[in-house]
């Protein structure tokens, strides 16, 4: 039996900051790297796996808009994953990590044109079809856009889901970062976007640098992030909605702050047990 | 040098035949009293889980390594809290004058140590280190995580007695090459030193743990796997609590890994800390794929798949 949709709060799980999660009460969802766990469950992970706390987890190795074809492999792994974790749901990216055999080991952002909404299509309905759960998929941030671009972002992404069906991962910190960069409003930005497709959202902090916002996950969830958050909660109820950060990691009482501050954006209740 | 032949009385009294009987007598005695002795007094039944997520860290590393793990522990701790650093090599510092609250009593002592002392090695002599230090033992023991000191006396009195027996035959073999048949002794000596090394590497080096106290220790680092050094337990995050633990399981390859300028000043190299430097990238054996920066912009989605996922 699967463990409930993600709700709430959720922190993305690393082993750096696994002590973390052994002090948030109310925690009821996080995400993993798919690709990490090519041995046994971390016994922290399996821990919150059987609280019934769900652990989605989370794809960067398929490179679905990539030139080579889906590896049944790959989606076989993920599968497993899915199972090993009971997980109601996966995740990956609207992106290319690998071309000519070489691994990239970065996401890359694709073309934005009806040939690759095809190509990106039919990768999805291939990975739906060996996966034992739903799929949501993320769109990336990215510092530039290809010059043949066809498609602005929101609409290629809804082209992608309407004909896939599959689920948004909604990157709140990714869509500032891209709209930021491009002179875009964000708010606009997310009010086009199919919000009834999203499985469940992630913020995340950046830093700006040389003229550009960079989604970095080092740093503290910037306000405009949390506005966006606040936004969405306008516009419909919000989903599970996770915290990513993969590095500098900063004191517990900082990172639950941070928790608490994206808990009262979204109206979620707090996670780490303090009273508002 | 005196020479043997078969028929002498031979070197102490004993001929050849007559010594090498009642040596290989009684190092079969002793060897069987050992293993005797070792295996029923680690019978000993110890605490529960609940208790053992109780234990804190300095008892731990005491459990794990001994006295000088539990300072080592100890000083990760204050390391990771702010109340001491090292300015040079085997020198340590104070940044306050006691530590504030109510601390563990090593915690305490070992502070104040550091104070008196400044030099690191001189911090386990220092009386109210090893006051706290028995009390640690005493806790340990009476949990049934450790023997007894009467029952770790019994043992150690045995293993020296192995060592005399060693030594004594070594000796009877020195003067007796090259004027009298030695095979039989070199054997039995092979033999006593087999069961010397084996004596000692049987569990582990740290022979006072009871069997209780075995699987206390391999159920704490299962507890706190996500603590060990390939890991890379934040310790800004985790802070205090994660900085002794980490210590405590994981010895100097955790402080290296985790602060490896002060280990360098307590005098840990990473080759002596057993650190590698080289990490799995990530836990459950993660990092077979690594996917860098993620999520564009330069980051995210875990560089190197969750800067080493899940």
């Amino acid at each position: 039996m699967s463990t409930p949709w993600p709700t709430g709060v959720g922190l993305g799980w690393r082993p750096e900051i696994a002590s973390v999660f052994d002090e948030l009460p109310g925690l009821r969802f996080t995400e993993v790297i798919a690709e990490s766990l090519s041995g046994p469950l971390p016994p922290g992970l399996t821990r919150l796996r059987d609280q019934n706390v769900t652990v989605v987890p989370h794809g960067v190795g398929l490179s679905l808009g990539g030139a080579e074809p889906l590896d049944p492999a790959r989606v076989e792994f993920l599968a497993n994953c899915a199972q090993r974790l009971r997980s109601p749901l996966v995740s990956e990216h609207l992106a290319f990590v690998r071309a000519g055999g070489m691994e990239v080991r970065h996401l890359l952002p694709v073309p934005r044109t009806w040939e690759m909404t095809a190509l990106l299509c039919e990768r999805i309905r291939q990975a739906q079809q060996q996966l034992p759960v739903p799929l949501a998929v993320e769109p990336i941030a990215t510092l530039f856009d290809w010059p043949d671009d066809e498609l602005c972002e929101v609409d290629f992404v809804t082209e992608v889901l309407e004909r896939t069906d599959a689920l948004l991962l909604l990157d709140l910190a990714n869509l500032y970062a891209n709209a930021r960069n491009r002179g875009l409003d964000p708010v606009r930005q997310l009010q086009r976007l199919p919000l009834e497709r999203i499985g469940y959202v992630h913020v995340a902090g950046g830093a700006a640098h040389e003229g550009h916002y960079h989604d970095t996950h080092t740093d503290p969830t910037p306000s405009e992030v949390l506005d966006l958050v606040a936004e969405l909660g306008r516009l419909r109820p919000v989903p599970g909605l996770l915290l990513e950060r993969d590095g500098n990691y900063p004191p517990k009482a900082e990172f639950h702050a941070e928790l608490d501050a994206i808990a009262e954006a979204a109206r979620h209740p707090r996670i780490t047990g303090s009273s508002p | 040098m005196p020479t043997l032949a078969m028929s002498d009385p031979g070197l102490w009294g004993l001929s050849g035949p007559e010594f090498l009987l009642g040596y290989l007598g009684l190092t079969v005695t002793l060897c069987l009293l050992r293993l005797v002795f070792g295996w029923w007094f680690r019978r000993s039944g110890g605490d529960s889980r609940e208790t053992l997520e109780n234990l804190p860290a300095a008892a731990v590393a005491y459990l794990r390594g001994g006295a000088r793990e539990a300072v080592l522990s100890t000083l990760a701790g204050l390391r990771a809290g702010g109340l001491v650093f090292a300015r040079r090599k085997g020198r340590l510092e104070t940044r306050k004058a006691a530590v504030s609250g109510d601390p563990p009593r090593l915690e305490h002592a070992v502070h104040g140590a550091v104070r008196r002392h400044g030099r690191y090695r001189s911090i386990i002599r220092d009386p109210a280190v090893r006051d706290a230090l028995r009390s640690l033992d005493k806790r340990l023991t009476s949990s049934g995580l450790l023997l007894s000191q009467p029952r770790r006396g019994v043992l150690v009195t045995t293993m020296w007695l192995l060592y005399l027996l060693l030594a004594i035959g070594v000796i009877r073999f020195a003067i007796a090459v090259g004027n009298a048949p030695v095979g039989n002794l070199i054997l039995t000596l092979l033999g006593i030193g087999g069961a010397v090394i084996g004596f000692h590497s049987k569990g582990s080096s740290w022979y006072p743990r009871t069997r209780s106290g075995d699987r206390a220790l391999e159920w704490l680092k299962s507890r706190y796997a996500h603590l060990a050094p390939d890991h890379r337990p934040s310790w800004t995050t985790g802070g205090v609590e994660v900085a002794a633990m980490s210590t405590a399981l994981f010895g100097a390859a955790a402080l290296h890994a985790a602060d490896p300028s002060f280990a360098a000043r307590l005098g840990m190299s990473a080759a002596a800390a057993g650190s590698s430097g080289s990490y799995s990238g990530g836990g459950g054996g993660g990092g077979s794929y690594g996917c860098g920066g993620g999520c564009g912009g330069g980051g995210g989605c875990g560089g190197g798949c969750g800067g080493g996922g899940g």
